[in-house]
């Protein structure tokens, strides 16, 4: 079916290109991280002698073992992130499409809202947890070496933020799903 | 369906065919045969106005209320 496309909304329209352009961009940025990460972590059980070693450089007690497991269970929570963060791209890309097509109104853009929205309220769970690790690493490694240039601090805490996106996301996932009813409705209509 | 629209009917009093009718009253006659199967959801005043004013009925002549 054909649908008549607003102006403002034609698929060559600038702001549906540059989205389009960043949802690629970002797509492939995530798929070389998730690439990187996997490719650290796999190589972890040969290299994490060679890793505390330079971490007892900076460090003043020299870390202890379970340090490598903790790094270890932070690059795997790393890699759940860039995963949800690909799907919600994907799925947010669909949704630009549907829009340059003139046809956002449907179901299934309800569903890849909804999607979007869950995929970023896991992301902000996973997020906690992970940081709430790096502290414990922070921790577990102890003050620095006078001397040696090293700060971090890691802020585990719930994004006010990040939960008002997700809320956002499901609220706009049920306003998608009404428009869809009323584009049906409107297709019924002589 | 309860609402029973007689398009077919009030076209054969008429002798006037589908096609005919759907130049006349602007309306696609793919929109037009939905509207004769029943298969519409609902119908714009302006469309019954239109049917009304070319097959010369009432719009009760046109939507029947069957209680069954």
């Amino acid at each position: 079916m054909e649908y008549n496309v607003k102006p403002g909304t034609e698929p060559n329209d600038l702001v549906l290109k540059s989205a389009r352009g960043i949802l690629i961009l970002s797509k492939w940025l995530s798929l070389f991280a998730i690439a990187a990460v996997t490719l650290g972590l796999a190589t972890l059980p040969f290299t994490y002698q060679a890793g505390l070693a330079e971490l007892s450089k900076v460090f003043v007690n020299p870390p202890a073992p379970e340090a490598a497991g903790l790094i270890a269970l932070i690059m795997a929570m790393g890699i759940v992130i860039l995963l949800l963060t690909l799907f919600a791209i994907n799925r947010l890309r669909r949704i630009v499409d549907s829009v340059g097509a003139g046809n956002p109104f449907t179901r299934i853009n309800g569903t890849r809202l909804r999607g979007i929205g869950i995929a970023a309220l896991a992301i902000q769970i996973v997020t906690f947890f992970g940081s709430l690790l790096g502290d414990g690493l922070l921790t577990m490694l102890g003050d620095v070496k006078p001397g040696v240039d090293f700060a971090m601090s890691i802020d585990a805490s719930i994004s006010l933020s990040g939960i008002l996106l997700v809320l956002l996301l499901i609220i706009l996932a049920r306003v998608f799903d009404r428009g869809a009813e009323m584009r049906e409705e409107l297709e019924g209509t002589i | 369906m309860a609402i029973t629209v007689k398009l077919d009917d009030l076209l054969h009093d008429n002798r006037m065919t589908l096609t005919e009718l759907a130049e006349r009253v602007d309306i696609t006659l793919a929109n037009l045969s939905i509207l004769k199967t029943g298969k519409a959801k609902a119908m714009r005043f302006t469309t019954l106005e239109a049917i009304c004013r070319e097959l010369q009925c009432q719009p009760g002549d046109l939507l029947v209320f069957d209680q069954d």
